[in-house]
């Protein structure tokens, strides 16, 4: 896996409108690939590659809503922040709709597109340590063993110690050091987090 | 003034006239145009938004700042290009004109637009003055903006009530000698706040419109020696009158 450098990916079959846009992002410090066309980039482009995409809704070929459908069908939670020209506010609706993070309109003020390009590189970031997180929180649900993973279901639902040995068939004590174990296995600190973990996983 | 509603089917008509919607055409070609100059708009900008931060820096790199000045003048030359194209596929041909009885041009364009009308249920008046001097006009130029003034009313009628689904049609003497073509309709007519903006391009009352229709007219009015002007209807509705200076013969000395 490449290092983990958030970067724009800018979208637009204008090359002036391209390297203008290239140019404005690397004055202030943020990394830049540039693609003219939606089929050029999604070639290149890998799910795992933290980011955002600044994209021109309207290009030849596939459009920018085409691309987004694909990213949508690729499980690419890249946000997309769309460019519209002044006449495109429907497209930029149905953007929207499609789950667009945000659209910005031609010519572009600069303040705006950086601010909403801080945020959409925030909300990936999050989104991917969300999912990271998740991820590692299922490998260890699948370290406990069957009767500890019981252990754990009966403990979300709240049920007291005295009742778990009952259904199990198991000492108060032996439950005590099942839940132990099931504690220290999701690296919850307290029956909370655990039930919290629990409804993620669901 | 003479009042009949059935104009008479004679003259021959120009096959460019007949039934040419140009809506669509003109919005398409207002989506293209603006297109084309909005890219390059675009890029100047964006380019000049990154030169005022690049030069932010303590230490700016003027290669980058020479190369986006580079473009910036490209583009400003992008766009005038585009400007230009616009213009020559737009042609400023001069036009023919010729002496004309505006009475017989309002009759050959209530025949064309007659049976457009009938299929919106929508009727059509005509008011001529009978004693009435002859222009100097091209006649398809003029007949073409009737045509789409008698569209535009007709647009505007669409959800009228019966008894104002009535469109005029007419000529009459006006102001300074000069001579007036008008459309009338009953529809809501415009808001006074609109009515400065009413013929400028890309101004639009309707959500599909490209705003051009007006403006276009206006400049086929202009051509003529003519002006485009609206005034509201009694009671209510819209009338837009073309006033016309007469023909006059030149004198030879």
């Amino acid at each position: 896996m490449k290092a983990a450098v958030s970067t724009v990916f800018v979208v637009d079959d204008d090359l002036a409108v391209r390297s203008s846009l290239g140019m404005l992002l690397r004055s202030v410090g943020l990394p830049v690939m540039g693609y003219s066309s939606a089929s050029d980039f999604l070639t290149h482009y890998e799910v795992h590659q933290p980011g955002c995409l600044v994209l021109d809704v309207r290009m030849p070929g596939m459009s920018g809503l085409e691309l987004q459908q694909q990213l949508n069908l690729k499980g690419a939670m890249i946000p997309v922040i769309f460019i519209t020209g002044h006449g495109d506010v429907p497209m930029a609706v149905e953007a929207m709709q499609l789950g667009a993070f945000d659209f910005v309109q031609k010519p572009v003020r600069d303040q705006d597109l950086l601010d909403r390009i801080q945020k959409a590189l925030v909300l990936d970031l999050d989104n991917r340590n969300k999912l990271q997180q998740h991820d590692s929180q299922r490998k260890r649900l699948t370290t406990l063993t069957p009767r500890e993973r019981q252990v754990m279901d009966l403990m979300t639902k709240g049920r007291p110690n005295k009742l778990m040995a009952a259904d199990l068939d198991l000492s108060q004590r032996t439950i005590e050091i099942h839940r132990a174990h099931v504690m220290q296995k999701m690296q919850a600190n307290s029956l909370a987090q655990l039930v919290r973990i629990a409804i993620d996983l669901t | 003034m003479t009042e009949h509603s059935a104009p008479k089917v004679d003259s021959a008509l120009p096959a460019q006239l007949a039934r040419v919607s140009r809506e669509a055409a003109l919005t398409e070609l207002a989506g293209g145009i603006a297109h084309e100059i909005n890219q390059p708009l675009s890029a100047i900008a964006t380019y000049a938004q990154a030169c005022v931060r690049m030069l932010a820096n303590p230490a700016p790199d003027l290669q980058e700042i020479q190369s986006a000045l580079q473009q910036i003048t490209d583009q400003a030359l992008r766009a005038g290009d585009a400007i230009r194209s616009v213009r020559q596929q737009v042609g400023t041909k001069p036009t023919q004109r010729d002496a004309a009885n505006l009475n017989e041009l309002v009759a050959d364009v209530a025949l064309l637009i007659t049976p457009e009308l009938q299929r919106e249920r929508l009727s059509l008046v005509l008011q001529v003055e009978s004693d009435l001097q002859q222009v100097n006009i091209n006649r398809l130029g003029v007949q073409q903006l009737l045509l789409d003034l008698l569209r535009n009313a007709a647009d505007a009628l669409v959800d009228a009530q019966h008894g104002d689904r009535e469109i005029q049609l007419g000529t009459r003497h006006g102001d300074n000698d000069n001579v007036e073509v008008f459309v009338r309709d009953r529809g809501h007519g415009v808001a006074t706040e609109l009515r400065e903006r009413l013929f400028h391009p890309f101004f639009s009352t309707r959500r599909t419109g490209a705003g051009l229709g007006l403006a276009i007219a206006k400049s086929i009015a202009r051509s003529q020696g003519g002006t485009l002007l609206y005034r509201p209807n009694a009671p209510a509705g819209a009338e837009f009158y073309l006033s016309l200076p007469v023909y006059q013969k030149r004198v030879q000395i």
